[in-house]
């Protein structure tokens, strides 16, 4: 779900060799080589940046925590990291990769010039994958300005046929998901104990953090002062006898799972608690539906035949119903009313329905990970 | 909504078609990503107070309201209460250019557009396409307009400030032989949350001599561990930094010895931070100190890159803070001072402090006290 993006990542930035052995990654590097001599580029570079990096990830485990970075790679050499860093900061990166051969930069267009330049690749043919998304268009400008020979082909495509569900990111973003399960019941917990929303939230910042979140997420709802909606954690005062819909995703060694559920309040009225359920019930329509070659408009419509009342499917659309989830907290395909792709190429989809009639509102949320031939909560 | 927020609102808007209006712009389409960061000025916040979820635009003509376009239908009640008197227009991430492109064409002509630093190239072919035409550059009306804080700004700034101070407490407080250095990082995060920040540009790390300053990792804490802190809360969209050290056990002469060098530096380089005056008179005075104490190789890269930075809603004027850095301070500019230090003797330490440009000189906004800190002190 598409929410407050923070000013740098700041919670644990260390790489877990046991859960990723270099062995993936070596594997992963083999069949993008492959596709690079297929496509008769002389070399890929794949981008990210601190919102978007999921193909950078799945080739080196490093993240931007803020800017951008990229690797170079060409059929026969070794990887080369560029990241928006000082030199000093290279051994603090060095703990994020498996990649050894990691070069500073500040100024992208001119940098990654000389750095084409010092490897021969000005008069090259070059494949770009998740530059054409993510890059901004003043650094493109200038980078095409600067190597005007270089002939750029995006290459999103070839590379999404490379990239495949594995075991080793099936099981992180499990991972997360038990990191997101321990910060939704320790929500259960604040959001009784604590007098407003960013209080509570804050405890449960803690709990995901010290599990190891690299980053965390939260939407919560159900204050009368914001229309009942879902906003980023305020101060707004928690009333007892208001149940709370709370969104949280958390990332954990580079994988995104999310989770949300319906905080009952103490009056536990009759409507709060109808509306709880018919998002539960959503959702598992939802759940049932989710296959590798589903589209992902069989998930909608399964979520919007469950949704009996009108205003309610008009909701649960404005808020989204989730889609593909792991290396991005937002990867293809988004569920949506005409969503023609298929979850054939997913690790992970997050699934939510966010309800809201009069003064009630309800969440529910969960991942499903890739397991054997299909998707297991 | 807070009333002086609002008339604050509008006199950016105002400054904004001032400039619009000398340089024969029509329009000025404002893009930002959504994603927040806090080297990076967010033209988007700074002209309407919100903090996006995702991709928006803000169109403002030569005259008249502006146009807020966000891209969570359900968001846009949290759009209309920051105070901003754009008429907010609730549009899809997907739709976004169409709507905007709508609309820039019932405006005044011809279009700038501020935000190629931040719009993808996917998204800027799509509006080239839609316009028919190449935007202007509009990159530079906006940044020099928020280059020094107005009250409300400050107001919050000097509160982020009292967050760090908070925050860096809660190091002192909990800091443990064992602990691992992001349960440390998690320990902060939600002190300074209840505090009220929604956001921190936080980076903590330890070890017996380090080379910088660095995010945290799994490693766990020992004793005589140097502890470096930059804790830098974003209290509604204003960032404020604290850079500080805490030696986990009793620090050594040496450390204490350097430590006393950095403090000298730092009161060098708050009196040359004086309106009128260089960044540049900054870095010159706080690297004289450090290099009249024999460490003048290690006040160059890549040992050192700046000495400070301008600070608030994202990197803003006066940037970075090195000899060579050409800004001139003006009133209400607010920054970070830092002459954060490596030494061989005693590795990377951390001292500096957020600071506003007043008519006398600088004001500290964060009031932890200026000395080396280290664990069971009185």
């Amino acid at each position: 779900m598409e929410t407050l993006h923070s000013v740098l990542k700041h919670g644990a930035m260390y790489s877990d060799w046991n859960a990723f052995p270099r062995s993936v990654f070596v594997e992963r590097l083999s069949a993008t080589k492959r596709a690079i001599r297929d496509s008769g580029d002389d070399a890929w570079i794949v981008y990210g940046d601190a919102q978007n990096y999921g193909e950078l990830a799945y080739l080196t485990h490093f993240l931007p925590r803020l800017r951008s970075s990229l690797v170079i790679i060409t059929p026969s050499g070794e990887p080369v990291l560029l990241t928006c860093v000082g030199s000093r900061d290279i051994p603090a990166m060095q703990v994020l990769t498996w990649v050894t051969d990691i070069r500073p930069y500040w100024r992208l267009p001119e940098d990654m010039a000389q750095f084409l330049a010092d490897a021969g690749l000005t008069n090259s043919r070059i494949g770009l994958v998740g530059v054409r998304e993510s890059m901004p268009i003043g650094d493109w400008d200038a980078i095409r300005r600067n190597v005007p020979g270089v002939r750029w082909t995006f290459r999103d495509a070839e590379f999404g046929a490379v990239r495949k569900p594995d075991e080793a990111t099936a099981r992180a973003i499990r991972h997360a998901a038990a990191v997101v399960d321990e910060g939704l019941r320790a929500a259960m917990t604040f959001f009784r104990e604590r007098p407003t929303f960013r209080a509570a939230s804050a405890e449960v910042e803690r709990v995901v953090r010290r599990l190891a979140a690299e980053d965390v997420r939260i939407l919560v709802g159900g204050a009368p002062q914001n229309g009942y909606q879902l906003r980023p954690p305020d101060d707004a005062p928690i009333l007892a006898e208001q149940s709370v819909p709370f969104v949280l995703a958390c990332e954990v060694q580079r994988c995104w799972a999310e989770g949300a559920t319906t905080i009952p309040g103490h009056a536990n009225r009759p409507q709060e608690r109808i509306l709880a359920e018919t998002a539960e019930r959503a959702l598992s329509a939802m759940v049932a539906a989710v296959a590798p070659e589903t589209r992902a408009r069989s998930v909608w419509d399964a979520a919007m035949r469950s949704l009996d009342e009108p205003n309610l499917r008009a909701c649960a659309a404005a808020y989204g119903m989730g889609g593909g989830i792991g290396l991005d907290a937002n990867e293809e395909p988004e569920i949506v009313e005409d969503g023609a792709g298929s979850f054939a190429s997913c690790a992970g989809v997050a699934l939510h329905v966010v309800l809201q009639r009069n003064r009630d509102s309800a969440a529910a949320g969960t991942t499903l990970v890739r397991s054997g031939a299909g998707f297991a909560r | 909504m807070i009333p002086a927020v609002a008339l604050e609102l509008d006199q950016k808007v105002a400054r904004v078609q001032a400039v619009l209006r000398t340089s024969g712009i029509g329009t000025l389409a404002v893009y930002y990503g959504g994603q927040h960061n806090a080297s990076r000025l967010d033209p988007v916040f700074w002209l309407t107070d919100l903090r996006v979820l995702g991709p928006a635009m803000v169109l403002i003509p030569v005259a008249g309201p502006p146009q807020l376009l966000v891209t969570q239908t359900w968001d846009t009640a949290r759009a209309r209460e920051t105070g901003t008197h754009a008429t907010v227009v609730a549009s899809h991430k997907h739709q976004l250019i169409s709507d905007a492109v709508r609309n820039l064409l019932d405006l005044p002509q011809p279009v700038a557009l501020s935000g190629r630093s931040a719009m993808p190239i996917a998204v800027y072919e799509e509006l080239q396409t839609r316009l028919a035409l190449d935007p202007l550059a509009g990159d530079d009306i906006i940044p020099p307009q928020a280059a020094t804080r107005l009250p409300s700004e400050l107001a919050r700034v000097e509160r982020a400030g009292q967050i760090a101070d908070e925050g860096f407490r809660a190091v002192c407080e909990l800091a443990r032989v064992g602990m691992r250095e992001y349960e440390l990082a998690a320990e902060v995060d939600a002190t300074m949350i209840a505090a009220g920040a929604e956001d921190n540009f936080g980076l903590i790390g330890a070890g017996a001599s380090n080379v910088t300053i660095r995010p945290p990792t799994d490693r766990r804490l020992e004793r005589g561990d140097v502890v470096m802190c930059e804790i830098t809360p974003c209290y509604r969209g204003y960032l404020a930094q604290l850079c500080r050290t805490f030696v986990l056990g009793t620090p050594t002469p040496q450390q204490a010895h350097v430590y006393d060098i950095l403090m000298t530096a730092e009161h060098a380089g708050l009196a040359a931070a004086r309106p009128g005056h260089p960044t540049a008179a900054i870095a010159k005075e706080i690297n004289a100190v450090i290099s009249k104490a024999g460490y003048e190789e290690y006040c160059k890269p890549p040992y050192m890159r700046s000495r400070g930075h301008g600070l608030g809603t994202g990197g803003v004027a006066p940037l970075d803070i090195n000899e060579s850095s050409t800004h001139v301070l003006e009133h209400n500019m607010t920054m970070v001072i830092h002459p954060n230090q490596f030494v061989p003797e005693t590795g990377y330490m951390m001292c500096g402090d957020m600071v506003v440009i007043e008519d006398g000189g600088p004001r500290l906004l964060t009031q932890t006290p200026l000395r080396l800190f280290w664990s069971g002190q009185a």
